[in-house]
């Protein structure tokens, strides 16, 4: 049971933390459901879809965000920057995805962009055929109509 | 790496954070990757990440064989980093000796590049060009159709901003232009141009001669802008360009901020911080710095040292805290003396560009090309570029977009063969389908059929008809296709079009015999429409092509007709897309109407109106014509004892002899403006009343 300001997590393999609630209201879809519905606030708020290791993640990432929204003092803009750029580049391929997701499904707008950002910048250099392969797409063009769109902008490649 | 199985809105928030090149490139992923990229949705998402795609453009400028190379680079912002890679290819433009191809800004990445002539006494117009370098996406501008006027020798352009309209999501140029007599002490004439590029035109803004924009080459006070190209902010939600102005003649001299809003398309003048200026001071300008704009003034003086000439520059920075209000100039910034190799540049330092909250980029007109952190205060030289003595360098920065002239609405050109005796005109739309033909007229030949299209510009789909099947029947010696109508009949949701032959009988006074021949676009075949050669649809329509009034479920067609058989007839035919039947409509009364020289058909707030029209043409003082409009409208469709005369617009004059043919076709825009036109190419706006 979370004390008062505090509420309980738990993630979809069952596992529970206990955070700020300025902490979880970073996440637009908990801060709705705490508002709609005071049990939340009370019990137990299932984030469905998210495990344990992804969970704490986020509440990492959270975490640091919420104090520094308190006191621009204590974690400067420059502090921030730093930590968003050494979260990102410590997590492999498998969680980023998993993060990518969850932080889509739980509306944190600010950690959803770095990671959007992240995949941008691991992608723009790539050829069509590894981005098919990293995304799972189908190539449905004929050889002549992708001949005929890469002609269009030869510089491109 | 495996996103598999990531959202498709997931997919939409990482693309539009990659750069154009990739984009571009992976537009050959799949189909729905190749539809995204190039949408103009997707394009408006990108935009707004804009910054993040941020790149210095240097122009240099070549001259080789008579042709001006201009040469793009973007530079990476930081001291002691001068590699330069070349954002676009080098681009080639004619050039003459009286003109210099220069830099005109930039907006959403579209660059604004113009072969300014100066002092014009031919025709030669300026060229202006728009040039998105991301996509190598490049447009010429129609030249301004506004010439020299005649009590007036020449004409020069003496500034340009290009911007953006958020209202009407439309790109704007706007062009001071000042005509001049030449050998005369008499003070030049502003004038105020604007381009649209939805529209593709041209036209003049009025009211130039009174108010603000008469600061910047004002009527009755010429001045010159001291700022080449305007710094633009965007303000609740309007664009505005700014220019540094000067008035220096006369009294009431002004010096000042010149504003213009594209929205509103309004002049404002904005005042410098007072006692601004003081000894020493060799230059100033304007830049925009975190959305303000920043008055930025500075010294240079000219040393000779023992072994090398130098200069030493120092610079002081105002912002406009609050805009618009003079009392917020705030002298922010006072920058440590610099010094520079050589001799002052003689333009020290244009443009201006604001690379972060922190940093500002200039240059001089010799090549150097600078450096100043307001952090602490520094500049610093970054490299010193070679310049050739015909055009210096000019840089601006520019962010890569997706951004398409083709996504503006305006189509791209059509090429459509076409003979010199066979015309291709526009015969009315139809639920966004534009209906072009090309006719033939006194045709003996069967091989020599009407040639008609069908297009949607917004989609870009374009069909040919197939040919009609009938040709000229044996005792008939010649056709002629004298009218089309396209038009949708809601009960077989199908188009179709409706075309009007005359049979003719070769040197004889016969008169023709009429046919109607109708295409479904659905069975994409031709039919003849049977039936009493001597009724109604033996009405020969009078006019290009129909207004048409969709009226209890049917699209009614209406042309105004004439029947030149025994009895003489004069009046609307109308035909019903539904029923395929043809009916008269008589016309309002017509008594009072000597002198009338044209009539039109249109249709006002779902109502037929008859518009008659008398013109007149003067010789004195200078030859102009005047026109007078009565526009009847039929309350009631189909009773002729409806038609009221609703408006009488007053008489207005135009320039010129009264066109050929006045006023067709015509439009109507909304329930208060009609759209006009005469044949010799002036455009009109007519508010009602």
């Amino acid at each position: 049971m979370a004390s008062k300001g505090n509420l309980t997590l738990k993630s979809c393999n069952g596992k529970e933390f206990i955070v700020e609630e300025k902490v979880a209201v970073m996440s637009t879809t908990i801060k709705n459901m705490v508002d709609v519905d005071d049990s939340f606030a009370q019990g137990v708020i299932p984030i469905i879809g998210v495990d344990g290791k992804i969970l704490a993640k986020l509440i990492e990432y959270c975490k640091e965000h919420a104090e520094a929204d308190e006191d621009e003092e204590v974690k400067s803009e420059e502090y921030l920057k730093k930590f968003d750029e050494k979260f990102v580049d410590e997590l492999n391929l498998n969680d980023l995805y998993d993060l990518l997701k969850a932080s889509n499904y739980l509306e944190i707008t600010k950690l959803l962009n770095l990671l959007c950002q992240k995949v941008a910048s691991m992608i723009k250099g790539k050829k069509p055929e590894e981005i098919r392969r990293i995304f799972n797409i189908k190539n449905d063009f004929t050889p002549e109509e992708e001949e005929e769109i890469n002609r269009q902008n030869p510089w491109a490649f | 790496m495996n996103m598999g199985m990531l959202p498709e809105d997931l997919l939409r928030e990482i693309l539009v954070r990659l750069p154009v090149k990739s984009l571009l490139r992976f537009c050959c992923v799949s189909k729905t990757w190749c539809d995204l990229i190039n949408s103009h949705y997707f394009a408006n998402m990108h935009l707004s990440h804009a910054k993040n795609h941020r790149i210095v453009l240097m122009k240099r400028f070549i001259i080789d064989e008579k042709k001006a190379l201009l040469s793009f680079h973007s530079d990476y912002v930081s001291p002691g980093r001068d590699v330069a890679a070349a954002a676009a290819p080098d681009l080639k433009l004619s050039s003459t000796y009286r003109s210099s191809i220069q830099l005109f800004g930039s907006c959403n990445g579209i660059v604004c590049i113009v072969e300014l002539l100066r002092c014009l006494h031919s025709n030669s117009k300026d060229k202006i060009y728009l040039y998105n370098l991301a996509t190598r996406q490049f447009l010429t501008l129609p030249p301004s159709p506004f010439g020299c006027p005649d009590e007036f020798e020449d004409i020069s352009t003496t500034s340009l901003g290009f911007g953006f309209d958020p209202s009407t999501q439309d790109y704007k140029l706007v062009k001071f232009v000042s005509y001049r007599l030449k050998e005369t002490m008499a003070l030049p004439v502003p004038e105020v141009q604007i381009y649209n590029l939805r529209t593709n035109s041209w036209r003049k803004l009025e009211g130039v001669a009174s108010g603000p924009s008469a600061i910047v080459p004002g009527q009755k006070f010429p001045a010159s802008i001291l700022q080449k190209f305007p710094v633009s902010i965007l303000l609740n939600r309007s664009f505005i360009l700014h220019w540094l102005a000067i008035n220096n003649i006369y009294d009431d001299a002004w010096e000042g901020i010149l504003s213009f809003d594209m929205c509103t398309e309004a002049f404002q003048k904005i005042e410098l911080p007072s006692n601004y200026t003081y000894p020493g001071v060799s230059g100033y300008n304007l830049a925009v710095l975190n959305d303000c704009l920043a008055f930025i003034l500075y010294k240079s003086r000219c040393f000779q040292e023992p072994s090398l000439l130098s200069t030493k520059h120092s610079i002081d920075i105002w912002v406009m805290m609050d805009y618009g209000i003079k009392e917020s100039w705030v002298k922010k910034y006072s920058i440590h003396p610099f010094s520079l190799s050589g001799l002052a540049p003689i333009k020290l330092f244009t443009p201006w560009i604001s690379w972060n909250s922190d940093i500002l980029l200039f240059q001089s007109v010799k090549g150097h090309f600078l450096y100043c952190s307001l952090k602490d205060n520094n500049c610093q030289e970054i490299c010193k570029y070679e310049v050739s003595e015909y055009g210096w360098l000019e840089t601006l920065v520019y962010e890569e977009t997706l951004v398409s002239f083709a996504g503006m609405g305006a189509a791209p050109d059509l090429k459509l063969p076409s003979t010199h005796h066979n015309r291709i005109q526009l015969y009315g739309t139809c639920n966004g389908i534009v209906c072009l033909a090309e006719l033939v007229t006194w045709s003996h030949s069967d091989s020599d059929k009407d040639k008609i299209y069908l297009c949607n510009l917004a989609t870009r789909q374009f069909l040919t008809l197939p040919p009609s099947p009938f040709g000229c029947p044996d005792k008939f010696e010649d056709v002629s296709t004298t009218s089309l109508g396209l038009g949708f009949d809601p009960s077989t949701q199908d188009d179709k079009l409706v075309k009007f032959i005359d049979y003719n009988f070769e040197e004889s006074m016969a008169r023709p015999v009429c046919g109607v021949q109708i295409y479904n676009l659905r069975t994409n075949s031709w039919r003849k429409l049977e039936g009493d050669i001597s009724g109604p649809s033996a009405i020969v329509p009078n006019h290009k092509f129909p207004a048409s009034i969709l009226l209890i479920g049917s699209l009614i067609m209406h042309w105004f007709a004439a029947y030149i058989c025994d009895n003489v007839w004069e009046g609307i035919l109308s035909f019903n897309t539904c029923t395929e039947a043809f009916q008269k409509i008589g016309l309002p009364p017509n008594d009072e109407y000597s002198g009338v020289t044209g009539w039109h058909l249109a249709v006002l707030n779902d109502s037929l109106v008859f518009i008659w029209f008398k013109s007149r043409t003067f010789e004195q003082p200078s030859i102009h014509s005047e026109h007078s409009l009565d526009i009847w409208v039929m309350m009631e469709y189909g009773i002729k004892e409806s038609w009221v005369k609703k408006y009488s617009i007053q008489p207005f004059s135009l320039s010129g002899r009264s066109p050929l043919r006045m006023f067709a076709p015509w439009y109507s825009w909304n329930n208060d403006i009609l759209l006009l036109q005469s044949d010799t190419g002036t455009h009109f706006l007519l508010p009602q009343g």
